[in-house]
C-alpha cells in the first residue's frame, strides 16, 4: 500500500472519528454554549470538528499527491504479515492480562506468570535457565527495590486478600 | 554578608552533605524510571525530613527535585522512553544518537548541559529574582493561554515531513485530555458512563504507553524475524564529549537556559513547555534543521538545558511570592513551611540566611548530580549491550510498576496498553507520536486558561488583546503558523510545476 492510500484511509477515519466525537460531546455534555466561558462543551466539540477538517485535508493530500506522483506519496507502507500481527496482538493481550493478574493475584504471582508467558508464548524461548533467572531476578529485584526500599505500593491481589486463612 | 556566612556555615555540615548525596541519588533513580518521577520521590522523601534540622531537610528536598529533573534524560536517551514529561523532547534526537552508538557522549552532553541550565537559572534567580517575579506575576490566564498556544505552534517543528499529520496528532493529544471531569465545572466529559474514565487519561501513563509499548512490540517483532537487536560492545563509543564540543554549544545552551528560566518562572507553565519551546528554537536557528529528529546533538542540548533551567525559574515565584508552579514545587513549599521558612516577600527580609542556604543547596545538588551521572554514564550505557527483547521484558515490568504507582489504579495499566497499541498503529501510518504528547501536556492549560480568562471578563474576548504579553505571544504564534503554511504551499506548487514540466518534456 502506498503512503497516499494510507493517508486517504487515515484521513477518512479522522473524519468519522471527529464527527462522532463532536456529536457525542454535543449530546452528552451538559452546558450548551454557556457564557461567559463557553462552557465545558465548546472545546470538545471544536476539537472534534478540527479533527474532521484535518481528516478531509489529509484525504485531499492523499489524492493530489498521488496525482502529482510525489516521491512521498509513492513510498510503500509495508503491511504486517500474519506472524507479525500475531505478535502485536499477543503483546497487547499480554499487557491487558498482566494488568488483570496484578489486580487479582498481586505483583509477586502476576509478574512471574507474565514473564513466562512472554518467553514461551511470544518469543518462543524455552531455555528454562534463562526463564527462571529472569523470573527470579526481575520479580524479586523489583519487589525488593520498589516494594521494600522505595516504598512504592505494589498490588497485593484482591483474590488472595479475600481468602481467609 | 553575615547572612551569607551563616548560610555557608549551615550548608557545609556533614548532615547537609549527606542529605544532598542521598537526595540526588533518589531523585536520579525516580526521574529515570518512567512513571515514577520526581514528584513521587518528593512525596516519599518529605516525611523523612520531619525529624531533620531545617537546612539538611530542605537540602534533601531540593536535591531530590534537582536529581529527578535531570534523571529523565537517562531513559529518554538510552531506551527512548522519557523518564519525566520534561524529557519527552530529548527522546527525539537522543535515542537516535544512542542507536548510532553515541549513547555515552550524548548522555554525557545531556548531563553537562543540564547542570549548566540549572546553575544558569540559579544565577538569574539570585540576581534578578525581584524583576523576574514582577514580570511573572503579570501572567494572568490570558497571557498563559497565549504562551501555551505559542507552545502548541511548535508542533510545526515536530511534525516532520507532514504538517497535517502532525496537527492530527496534536489534536488527538488535546482530545485525550478532554476525557474525565471538567476542571472548572466538575462535570464528566466523554466518559461514556464509565466510572474509571472519570479520572481521565493520565499524562505519564499515556506517555509510557506511547513511547514504551511500540518499542517493545518492535523488539519482539525483530526478534521474531531472527535478528535480535543488541549493540555490540565494540560499537559502544565510550567517550564523553570534549571541551571543544561543549564550548561550541555554549551560546545555544545560554539561550535555551534563558527560555527555561523564563518559562519556569511562570506558575503552571512547567518543564515540558520549556523543553519543546527550546527544541523548536534550536531547530529554527540551526544550520541543519532537517537533521533534527534524526540524531542531531542540538536536539538534546536545547531541551535538556531548558528543562533544568526551569528548576531555578520555578523557585522565583515560589520564594518571592509563595506561589508553587507545579506539584513538585508545592511539595517543596510544604517542606519549607514545615521547617519554618515561609516563602513570600518577608522571607527576603527576615530570613536571608535561609534564602542563601537554599541557593547553596541548589548549586551543590547540581554539582552532586553532575558528578554521579558523569561517573555513572559508562555504566548506564552498558544497558544497550543487553539484547533488546530481554530489555523489553524488564521495561514491561518497570512500566507496569510505574503506571500503577501513579494513582494505585490498575485501570492505568489498561490505558497504557491501549495507548501503546494506538501509538504503534499511528507510527506505522506515519502519524508522529511526539505531537500527541505535546497536545496532552498543553491541553488542560490551553482550555483552562482560555475559559478562566473569559470568566474573569464575563465573556469579553478582548482580554486576549489587552496586554502586551498576550499580544506578543499570539502574534508570534500567528507568524509561525503562517510561515509554515506558506512553506507547505510553496512545496505543493513546486511539486505541481515539476510534474507539469516532466509531462511537457515527455510530449
Amino acid at each position: 500500500m502506498t503512503q497516499a492510500k494510507v493517508d486517504r484511509w487515515v484521513g477518512s477515519l479522522c473524519v468519522i472519528g471527529g464527527v462522532f466525537w463532536s456529536y457525542t460531546a454535543y449530546t452528552s455534555i451538559s452546558g450548551h454554549y454557556d457564557p461567559p466561558s463557553g462552557g465545558p462543551q465548546v472545546f470538545p466539540v471544536l476539537l472534534g470538528a478540527l479533527l474532521a477538517v484535518l481528516g478531509v485535508l489529509l484525504v485531499a493530500i492523499g489524492f493530489f499527491s498521488e496525482r502529482a506522483s510525489s516521491s512521498e506519496a509513492q513510498l510503500k507502507v509495508d503491511a504486517l504479515t500474519c506472524h507479525e500481527i500475531r505478535i502485536v496482538i499477543s503483546t497487547f493481550a499480554l499487557l491487558l492480562l498482566y494488568g488483570f493478574m496484578l489486580e487479582k493475584l498481586g505483583f509477586l504471582i502476576a509478574s512471574p506468570l507474565a514473564i513466562v508467558a512472554i518467553f514461551v508464548g511470544i518469543l518462543k524461548i524455552y531455555s528454562w535457565r534463562l526463564i527462571v533467572s529472569m523470573v527470579l531476578g526481575l520479580t524479586i529485584g523489583s519487589y525488593v527495590v520498589f516494594g521494600l526500599l522505595v516504598g512504592t505500593y505494589l498490588p497485593r491481589g484482591t483474590w488472595l486478600q479475600s481468602i481467609n486463612f | 554578608m553575615e547572612a551569607l556566612l551563616a548560610a555557608f556555615q549551615m550548608s557545609m555540615g556533614l548532615d547537609t552533605f549527606i542529605s544532598i548525596v542521598i537526595g540526588s541519588l533518589v531523585g536520579l533513580f525516580f526521574g529515570s524510571i518512567p512513571g515514577l518521577t520526581y514528584s513521587v520521590a518528593l512525596v516519599l522523601v518529605l516525611p523523612a525530613t520531619f525529624a531533620m534540622d531545617p537546612t539538611p531537610g530542605i537540602a534533601l528536598l531540593i536535591a531530590t527535585y534537582v536529581g529527578g529533573m535531570t534523571g529523565g534524560s537517562v531513559s529518554a536517551i538510552l531506551i527512548g522512553i522519557p523518564g519525566t514529561p520534561s524529557a519527552a523532547a530529548t527522546v527525539l534526537d537522543g535515542y537516535k544518537l544512542a542507536q548510532k552508538g553515541k549513547a555515552c557522549s550524548t548522555l554525557g552532553m545531556a548531563v553537562i548541559v543540564s547542570a549548566f541550565g540549572g546553575l544558569f537559572s540559579l544565577v538569574i534567580m539570585m540576581v534578578f529574582v525581584d524583576i523576574v517575579a514582577k514580570v511573572a506575576i503579570e501572567f494572568g490566564p490570558a497571557e498563559i493561554f497565549a504562551l501555551v498556544l505559542f507552545g502548541f505552534s511548535t508542533i510545526c517543528g515536530l511534525a516532520g515531513k507532514s504538517l497535517t499529520r502532525g496537527l492530527i496528532a496534536g489534536i488527538i493529544g488535546l482530545l485525550l485530555m478532554v476525557v474525565g471531569m471538567d476542571s472548572i465545572e466538575g462535570i464528566p466529559r466523554m466518559t461514556f458512563g464509565s466510572a474509571n474514565l472519570m479520572q481521565g487519561v493520565n499524562l505519564l501513563v499515556a506517555m509510557i504507553g506511547l513511547f514504551a509499548v511500540p518499542q517493545i512490540i518492535e523488539s519482539f517483532l525483530t526478534f521474531g524475524k531472527g535478528c535480535p537487536m543488541k549493540t555490540e560492545d565494540h560499537c559502544l563509543q565510550m567517550e564523553l564529549p570534549s571541551l571543544k564540543e561543549i564550548s561550541s554549544k555554549l551560546w545555544l545552551m545560554t539561550r535555551c537556559s534563558a527560555i527555561g528560566t523564563g518559562i519556569g518562572s511562570i506558575p503552571g507553565a512547567g518543564g515540558p513547555i520549556a523543553a519543546f519551546l527550546a527544541y523548536a528554537h534550536a531547530r529554527k536557528s540551526s544550520k541543519n534543521p532537517e537533521g533534527f529528529g534524526e540524531g542531531e546533538i542540538d536536539g538534546v542540548v536545547a531541551p535538556e538545558s531548558a528543562n533544568n533551567a526551569v528548576t531555578g525559574g520555578a523557585m522565583i515565584p515560589l520564594l518571592s511570592l509563595g506561589i508553587p508552579g507545579d506539584p513538585a514545587t508545592a511539595i517543596l513549599l510544604a517542606g519549607m513551611m514545615i521547617h519554618g521558612l515561609a516563602p513570600g516577600p518577608m522571607l527576603f527580609i527576615e530570613r536571608l540566611d535561609g534564602i542563601y542556604s537554599i541557593y547553596i543547596a541548589i548549586a551543590l545538588s547540581y554539582l552532586a548530580v553532575l558528578f554521579f551521572q558523569l561517573f555513572g554514564v559508562r555504566l548506564f550505557v552498558r544497558v544497550l549491550a543487553i539484547p533488546a527483547h530481554l530489555l523489553s521484558i524488564v521495561i514491561i515490568v518497570m512500566c507496569a510498576i510505574g503506571s500503577f504507582a501513579i494513582r494505585s489504579s490498575v485501570v492505568d495499566l489498561y490505558v497504557m496498553a491501549v495507548m501503546g497499541l494506538a501509538g504503534y498503529i499511528l507510527q506505522r501510518v506515519q502519524i508522529p507520536v511526539t505531537p500527541i504528547v505535546l497536545g496532552m501536556v498543553l491541553g488542560k492549560a490551553l482550555e483552562g486558561q482560555f475559559r478562566m480568562a473569559l470568566i474573569m471578563t464575563s465573556g469579553d474576548a478582548s482580554i486576549f488583546l489587552s496586554s502586551w504579553i498576550s499580544v506578543f505571544f499570539l502574534g508570534i504564534t500567528f507568524i509561525v503558523v503562517l510561515l509554515q503554511i506558506i512553506k507547505t504551499l510553496k512545496k505543493g506548487v513546486k511539486m505541481c510545476a515539476k510534474k507539469t514540466t516532466l509531462a511537457a518534456e515527455e510530449h
